[in-house]
């Protein structure tokens, strides 16, 4: 018998959380991670839960997120590569989040704008799909 | 590069030397759950190095990602993505490649870019 399976998220629960983003991220202490090896950038948990697995929402960005649809972080590939090259505005925050602690107003006024426009962009992609499917 | 612990060491399907050293393994775990599942590592990612389905450069041409098609439902697939970095460093004589992450993903993010080439393989062989 094949395990594997289709799973439809819960598209109105994935939309609140990426809506309410700030809110989620400050009530989950999530952080910054950025491995410029791999030009890689996590923001979330410090650890994912067991059961969470990237669900790609436009090309760019993915979501960790469980079965039952709560997200747990967001996940880039060519952050720096991609992601900062077509968002320069941005670029400041990667100076933030590089760093050991954001301690100065310039740091978290970047990091901040950049949580922002990752909600944007994730609500926007997320809120064009009729459905949120994927496998596991 | 110094000795280190290591948690899985195999041959790619060039018969490269590929090493996951323990250190990197449980900083990629906090992120990856699925490097912490009997179901998933070492067997998954010892294969997608053996037999990926293809290879595509990465990050600047300084690493090699190995996607494996494990399943796929309805349109959607599932790989096993590893990621090697191409300058290997040399221990007792011989060349290692280091793994730097690997993890399940529904995307291939490198497709994005028209100048990586995809490399096809069939049962570990180049075709």
């Amino acid at each position: 018998m094949n395990k594997h399976k289709q799973v439809v998220l819960d598209r109105n629960k994935v939309l609140s959380q990426i809506q309410r983003l700030a809110e989620v991220a400050k009530t989950d202490n999530w952080q910054y991670e950025y491995d410029a090896q791999l030009d890689e950038l996590v923001y979330g948990k410090d650890f994912m839960p067991r059961d969470s697995f990237l669900f790609n929402v436009n090309g760019e960005i993915n979501l960790f997120i469980s079965p039952d649809s709560s997200v747990s972080g967001i996940h880039i590939e060519y952050f720096q590569a991609n992601y900062l090259a077509h968002n320069q505005e941005l670029q400041p925050a990667l100076r933030a989040i590089t760093k050991k602690t954001i301690k100065n107003q310039r740091d978290n006024e970047a990091a901040t704008a950049l949580e922002i426009e990752l909600s944007a962009d994730a609500f926007k992609s997320l809120f064009s799909k009729d459905q949120l499917i994927t496998v596991l | 590069m110094p000795e280190q612990e290591h948690i899985l060491k195999c041959r790619d399907c060039e018969g490269k030397l590929v090493i996951f050293h323990r250190h990197n393994y449980d900083i990629h775990k906090k992120k990856h759950p699925e490097l912490e599942d009997t179901a998933f590592f070492p067997d998954r990612v010892r294969n997608a190095l053996k037999y990926p389905t293809f290879t595509i450069p990465g990050n600047g041409n300084s690493v090699t990602c190995y996607y494996v098609e494990e399943f796929s439902i309805n349109g959607i697939i599932k790989y096993t993505k590893v990621v090697l970095m191409n300058k290997p460093y040399i221990m007792a004589n011989e060349k290692i490649h280091h793994i730097m992450t690997a993890h399940k993903v529904g995307h291939v993010q490198e497709e994005k870019y028209p100048g990586l080439k995809k490399q096809m393989y069939h049962n570990g062989n180049k075709i």
